[in-house]
């Protein structure tokens, strides 16, 4: 079940990782693997591909442990993005493999899906209370963005509005995001 | 710089979301170095982020967890330690029929030679203990950093906690619950309010637990809360009377459900 706790401290976290041993990785799996694999089965659009991925992203998050600057921002920000790129570089590589074996269109997954994929995005965030105060449009760029992995130039072609107008959407996208998780602005 | 219009441009979100070009992302991270009010700023989007991402999660598979941690016991952690490569020089001179002036003077050479190779070496591997040291230590001073801020919210909230302005309000299980317990703390001067779960079951999922003021023998929203073992800072009040805490859909509600209320206490 998905949980909306978040027991351990950020410092916590941090420490966890730093120690470098197997039992306190084991911690951050059960901390963060199921927010990590939400969104990495987002990005991949197949369970399986999703386990590989995650499995992947976990072996080089523990690889990488000691490059974990906390000045940079949030352990979790750096997990997700280590998960994010290896979710996309596979749904590239199976998007090649797709072509490579001619599969019918509709049977391929990654960026064929990703491009068809904006409405059904509003309707698979639905499902959590939160996001449902925001705006439709609101929604889709935090889908796009942080659930699928899109680049800025992506979200600009696809949403077609210009490039400087993505950063701004998102921050009132995430300015309405703080206020229903009520994240104080400054 | 104008920090508020540089925040106002999203590149933080941006950043924090993970999709600035390398350029946009070198700025970013030299100018959070620079600006505090950058620092918080993109510390609470990515907060937003992790809790949307945390409410949007999907259980692995229970297997999985073997495999990954099958995976690393196998796989080495990149050491912040550079491996110093061990030098080893060795020449043969060959032996010469030539007269003992041009012997002599190839020996220096060979001498001059093997000299230079192995003060490069030293060079180098001078060169590489440095790097490693160099890592090391921003590596221990970003330790000692996250160890610092640790420790100046546990004395901020130590000194709260032995003011003698500050109340602790026990709240105790009700009928619903009565194992269920929890504390407040309130500052009569500064009006500030802390909240320690000590017990209180997993709120089912949507649904949040919320603190309630009895101020004037009306309930008033003190925040909402989340089941963990950190004391949490909740809205301020001057004059409460009693501190209640309700389960409520996520979120929190506008009236209590008096229903759904776990523990009370008076101040």
């Amino acid at each position: 079940m998905p949980s909306l706790k978040i027991a351990r401290n950020e410092s916590e976290l941090v420490a966890l990782l730093m120690e470098g041993k197997p039992e306190s990785f084991a911690h951050l799996y059960d901390h963060f693997s199921r927010a990590l694999f939400g969104i990495v089965k987002r990005i991949v659009n197949d369970v399986e591909i999703a386990e590989d991925v995650l499995q992947d992203a976990f072996v080089k998050i523990w690889q990488k442990s000691s490059n974990y600057d906390s000045s940079k921002g949030r352990l979790f920000t750096w997990m997700l993005n280590i998960a994010r790129n290896t979710a996309i570089d596979s749904t590239r590589s199976s998007y090649a493999k797709a072509q490579s074996k001619i599969q019918k269109l509709d049977n391929s997954v990654g960026i064929v899906n990703r491009k068809v994929s904006t409405t059904t995005a509003v309707e698979t965030l639905d499902m959590n209370d939160q996001v449902n105060k925001l705006q439709p449009e609101q929604k889709v760029i935090i889908d796009m963005m942080y659930f699928r992995g899109y680049s800025q130039d992506e979200v600009s072609k696809e949403l077609n509005i210009p490039l400087g107008t993505v950063k701004t959407r998102s921050r009132s996208a995430l300015i309405k995001l703080r206020e229903t998780f009520d994240i104080p602005l400054r | 710089m104008n920090v508020k219009e540089y925040i106002e441009s999203g590149i933080l979100e941006t950043y924090a979301m993970g999709l600035c070009t390398p350029a946009e992302r070198a700025e970013v991270e030299k100018l959070v170095a620079q600006y505090p009010e950058l620092v918080a700023e993109l510390s609470a989007i990515e907060q937003s982020l992790e809790e949307l991402a945390f409410a949007c999660a999907t259980e692995p598979p229970v297997h999985l967890k073997d495999k990954v941690l099958a995976a690393i016991t196998d796989t080495r952690r990149e050491g912040r330690v550079v491996d110093l490569h061990s030098s080893s020089t060795s020449k043969v001179v060959n032996e010469t029929r030539f007269n003992w002036l041009a012997a002599a003077s190839i020996a220096l050479l060979i001498g001059s030679g093997a000299a230079n190779v192995f003060l490069y070496n030293e060079y180098n591997d001078a060169n590489q203990r440095i790097i490693a040291l160099q890592t090391e230590s921003s590596t221990l001073a970003s330790d000692v950093e996250i160890t610092k801020t640790s420790l100046s919210e546990a004395q901020g909230m130590l000194a709260f906690m032995s003011d003698t302005a500050t109340a602790k309000i026990t709240m105790g299980g009700l009928a619903i619950s009565p194992q269920s317990k929890a504390t407040v703390y309130w500052n009569k001067q500064s009006s500030q309010v802390y909240l320690a779960v000590n017990s209180l079951p997993m709120p089912a999922q949507n649904h949040q637990y919320q603190l309630w003021a009895i101020v004037d023998g009306a309930p008033v929203d003190a925040g909402v809360f989340e089941v963990t073992d950190t004391m949490q800072k909740m809205k301020t009040f001057t004059a409460p009377q009693a501190f209640a805490v309700t389960l409520e859909k996520m979120g929190g509600s506008a009236a209590p459900t008096m229903e759904l209320m776990y523990v009370v206490g008076n101040v």
